[in-house]
Formats: structure tokens, C-alpha cells, sequence
């Protein structure tokens, strides 16, 4: 079969059951490119071949003794090296781990396990998903599948450059301040940072456990779906009580907020961004949703909270080993990860009671709307061995409101900057809406055919 | 016109005291730039942060409605 790197989850799924492909020739072709093309982006920290042949061998048996295990049966599968995976190293990208290996799964490996997905290897991270892109660290930082000098975001930056390169059709990422969402909107692909607590965090190494997120990151909104369906244990309820609204894509009568300010007033963001959010924002009203602007809090007041509850809960993980091997740190993991000895328990109980204020504040809006429409990234992405662009673009973001708050959000492609850079959008449903969530962005898929728009260089 | 005051910087016998109460004197002499590095950045952020006045409500923990809200 042709272009088989760019098949969803959903269309090899089609493909094994119509017999026109089987799970092992799917997962050779997957072998074969992740051995031409990774070299390229490095989304791997360890492929793991032999365990995928075997798996995908299962996959097929099971396929023709007829026992259907859904649409994740014989589909490759790349996991953040956060997240355990039986019998295979899980560093987190970093030194101090280097040698380690996970004695089990995952609770949400396990879950992809029984449904016969096929665990390719570990993906690239941020040193324990913190920060941006290091040189100083035992693996090469991943780059942008659109332009390899570009960073393709993070911290689940393998599964970001991994899906836009065509290694795989689906990710499993984590999401403490935007590490799902980032990587989507650099790269270009769908990820969704479900509701806090839906997924379960257990076996994956943790940075900081009130903000911690795990999720679905795919090419497709469909596949992202499927995938969130196994993660969660349960296909999400319909968007409005099993009423035809949502259904197929359909958004007419749907009322979307759009927090404008967030990149007008309080993040100014690039031109390119800002028109193609206004663009969204326009296409969905043409196809009959109802759009309204809404105001959240300011941008600033969440980021300074996610910010102190980040660096004084991830700094509980980490003292010991800053106590005693601080130099096993990359430079820019040390320096944040060290902020939080100065942090007191004023600074974490304060940070949590504004925490509060602002939940109650998004709640307040959330319950005049279907959906947020906001930025994700206010710039496209910058170049990754440029320090000073890096430190200045990085936090330009208004993805970690909804770390703060715990709503499910999803970031997905809106175009391409004047530079051929993926540019995004975001989506903000209520808690546990999130099929809500994915009908929204499955109506924007169909207008905009992001799921064809592949980088070139790589096709 | 006033020119404007750049922030103060931390105290730096009081950072010293803050390294060695959290046991980093191996980081502060391998990295001192990190962590002064950090003890700005804490301060910077603290400055900026908005605090809440009351002493009753919002308190933590966090609170996620446990079921669905769809409509």
C-alpha cells in the first residue's frame, strides 16, 4: 500500500480487517522508515523492535482467530520515556536515570497493551519533562519534522516530531504546563490533555502531581478519540446527552467563547497566529456555531501560579538528587528545578488558594459556553539552537490555564505561517466533556483537511 | 522623570542561609550562577504574583466535579 507513513490509526484498522494489510507488514514498513527518517528528527530515545514484531505477530493472530480488540488492535505506538514500559529503559531524557528500566507498564501502557496497540519505543522528552531543548543531556534533543532547525515543542517533543515525521500514527504524551498541546501546535498534529484525573498517572514518572496530565496525541482527531476512549477505560459520553448535536462534525448551534485577549492584550501574539485564530474563529461561525467573545482572567495570573505550584512540587521529587549529583542536571533543568528550594509554604498554600479563584472564574464563563476557542503558541516555532528566541518564546503560550484549572483541552493545526510553520488552536471544553471537545475540533479538521498536511521534506 | 528602580535583587546572606537549610551546598559551589539564578527568578515571580487577601474561602485542595457535566 502507498503512503502508508501517513495512514491514521483508523485506516490501517480498516486495512487489517479487510485484509488488504496485516498488522506485521504495517509495523515492517513502520521499522523501515523509523530506521531512514528518525536519524533525522529524533524522536526516539529506544525503538524497541523486537517487542512490536512480536506484538504486532499477536495482533495479527488474534485479527484472524477473530478476536476484535478495537481500533487500536495491531497499531504502532510511541510513548513519552516518562511513562514505564515493562523490560524497557525509562530515563526521562536525563543522565540520572540513564540506566534504568521499568520493571512494569503503566497503568495507560497497560491499557493500550489490551487493546492490542503495538508499543514501538520511547520517545524524546525534555529532561524529565521540564524546560526546553537541551544539548547537554545522553540524547539528542527531537526537532520539527517542518523545519529541523525549528524546535518542534515539548516537553513531549519525540511524540510531537515522531507523528508529524510519519513514524507512527499515535503517542501517548504528558501535560503539566502544555507538554501535550506544545509539541501538537509546533508539529502540526492533535494532542488532547484530557480532564485531570481521567487518564491515570500511575508508573509515570511524575513532575508535578496536581498539574500532571496524560494524554492522546495522534494525526487525526478521530485517532486521538479511539486512543482517549482505551486511555479512559470508556468511549466519552455524547456532547449533549446523546442529542445529535456534535454528531458528524456538525457545530451549528454550538456556542464557542473566544478568548480574544489572551493573545491581544495579554500575550501579544504573532500576526500569522492572531489571523489564523480569527480564521477559525469565522470558519465555525460559517458553518453555524454561535461565537462570542468571553474574558477569562489575565494570562500572567495563571502562568505565576502553574509556576510555583510546578517548581514547589516538582522540587519534592527532586531534592535529593540535586543534593547530591547536581551536575547529572542539564544547565536548564537545574536552574528551574533549583527555584524551588527558595519557594516557602506561603508561596505553594497561596499559589493554591488563587488557584481556586481562578478555577471558580473560568467555571463562572465555562457555563455560558459549549467550548473556549484560544491560542495555543502565540509565535510559531523558533529556531531550536537559539537560546535568547527560545527563553523569550517558550512561556508565550495560554496552555497552562487549563493545567491550572484541570479542563480538558486539545491543540490542534490552523495553517501554516508565512515561513511554512505549523500554526494552532485551542479548544477548551468543561470537565469531562470531552467528546464535546473533539467534536469541535473534528468539524475544524474537516474544514481545514489538517489530517493531508504532511511536511514536504519528508513525505 | 523618575528614572525607574530595577527590582532588588535577593539578599544574599539570605540565599546562603536558604542553600545550606535545603542541603545544596554541593550546587552552590559547582553552580552558584544557577542558584542564584533560581533564588531571582523566585523573587521576581513572588513580586508579581498576586496575593489573596481574605482569610476565608478559596482554600486548597483543588476540587474537580467527579461526574460528567455535560448538558
Amino acid at each position: 500500500m502507498d503512503n502508508l507513513q501517513w495512514m491514521s490509526a483508523a485506516a490501517l484498522g480498516d486495512a487489517f480487517r479487510s485484509g488488504h494489510l496485516s498488522p506485521v507488514e504495517a509495523l515492517e514498513a513502520t521499522l523501515k522508515r523509523i530506521a531512514a527518517i528518525d536519524p533525522l528528527v529524533n524522536a526516539f530515545v529506544h525503538c524497541d523492535a523486537a517487542g512490536a514484531v512480536q506484538a504486532a505477530q499477536e495482533a495479527e493472530r488474534d485479527l484472524r482467530a477473530g478476536l476484535d480488540r478495537g481500533p487500536l488492535q495491531g497499531i504502532p505506538v510511541g510513548i513519552k520515556d516518562i511513562i514505564d514500559v515493562a523490560g524497557l529503559p525509562c530515563t526521562c531524557h536525563s543522565k540520572i536515570l540513564r540506566d534504568h528500566v521499568a520493571a512494569s507498564d503503566a497503568a495507560a501502557v497497560a491499557a493500550l497493551r489490551r487493546a492490542g496497540a503495538i508499543i514501538v519505543g520511547k520517545l524524546a522528552t525534555h529532561e524529565f519533562a521540564l524546560g526546553g531543548p537541551s544539548f547537554d543531556l545522553p540524547f539528542p534533543p527531537a526537532r520539527n519534522p517542518w523545519n529541523r532547525e525549528r524546535h518542534p515543542g515539548g516537553s513531549s517533543s519525540g511524540a510531537g516530531a515522531g507523528l508529524a515525521a510519519g513514524l507512527f500514527p499515535l503517542a501517548l504524551g504528558t501535560d503539566t504546563g502544555g507538554s501535550i498541546r506544545n509539541p501538537a501546535s509546533a508539529c502540526g498534529v492533535v494532542g488532547l490533555k484530557p480532564t485531570y484525573g481521567l487518564v491515570s498517572r500511575e508508573g509515570v514518572f511524575p513532575l508535578a502531581p496536581t498539574l500532571d496530565h496524560v494524554g492522546p496525541m495522534g494525526r487525526t482527531v478521530a485517532d486521538v478519540a479511539a486512543m482517549l476512549a482505551v486511555l479512559a477505560g470508556h468511549r466519552p459520553a455524547g456532547p449533549h446527552g446523546g442529542s445529535s448535536k456534535g454528531k458528524h462534525g456538525d457545530v451549528r448551534g454550538f456556542r464557542i467563547g473566544y478568548v480574544r485577549h489572551f493573545h491581544e492584550r495579554d500575550m501579544p501574539a504573532h500576526p500569522d497566529v492572531a489571523a489564523a485564530l480569527d480564521e477559525v474563529a469565522a470558519a465555525l461561525a460559517r458553518e453555524g456555531a454561535l461565537i462570542e467573545e468571553v474574558t477569562l482572567p489575565a494570562l500572567n495570573g495563571f502562568s505565576s501560579v502553574n509556576r510555583i505550584l510546578l517548581q514547589a512540587e516538582a522540587w519534592t521529587i527532586h531534592a535529593r538528587w540535586l543534593r547530591e549529583r547536581p551536575e547529572d542536571y542539564a544547565e536548564s533543568t537545574r536552574r528551574r528545578l533549583l527555584a524551588g528550594a527558595f519557594l516557602t509554604a506561603e508561596d505553594y498554600v497561596l499559589a493554591q488558594r488563587r488557584r481556586r479563584t481562578l478555577i471558580e472564574a473560568v467555571e463562572a464563563v465555562m457555563g455560558t459556553v459549549d467550548v473556549l476557542l484560544t491560542a495555543s503558541a502565540m509565535d510559531p516555532p523558533c529556531r531550536i539552537d537559539d537560546a535568547a528566541e527560545m527563553a523569550r518564546t517558550y512561556p508565550r503560550q495560554a496552555r497552562t490555564p487549563f493545567n491550572v484549572t484541570g479542563h480538558p483541552a486539545l491543540a490542534m493545526m490552523a495553517g501554516l505561517s508565512s515561513d511554512g510553520l505549523p500554526l494552532s488552536v485551542q479548544f477548551v471544553a468543561r470537565y469531562h466533556a470531552e467528546a464535546t471537545l473533539l467534536a469541535i475540533a473534528a468539524a475544524w479538521e474537516r474544514i481545514g483537511g489538517w489530517q493531508d498536511w504532511h511536511p514536504a521534506a519528508l513525505a | 522623570m523618575m528614572a525607574k528602580r530595577a527590582p532588588a535583587g535577593p539578599d544574599m546572606s539570605e540565599v546562603e542561609r536558604q542553600v545550606r537549610a535545603a542541603g545544596l551546598d554541593r550546587a552552590w559551589t559547582q553552580f552558584r550562577d544557577d542558584v542564584l539564578a533560581a533564588a531571582r527568578q523566585v523573587a521576581a515571580q513572588r513580586d508579581a504574583a498576586t496575593g489573596v487577601a481574605a482569610a476565608s474561602e478559596p482554600w486548597p485542595p483543588m476540587i474537580v466535579t467527579p461526574v460528567p457535566t455535560e448538558r
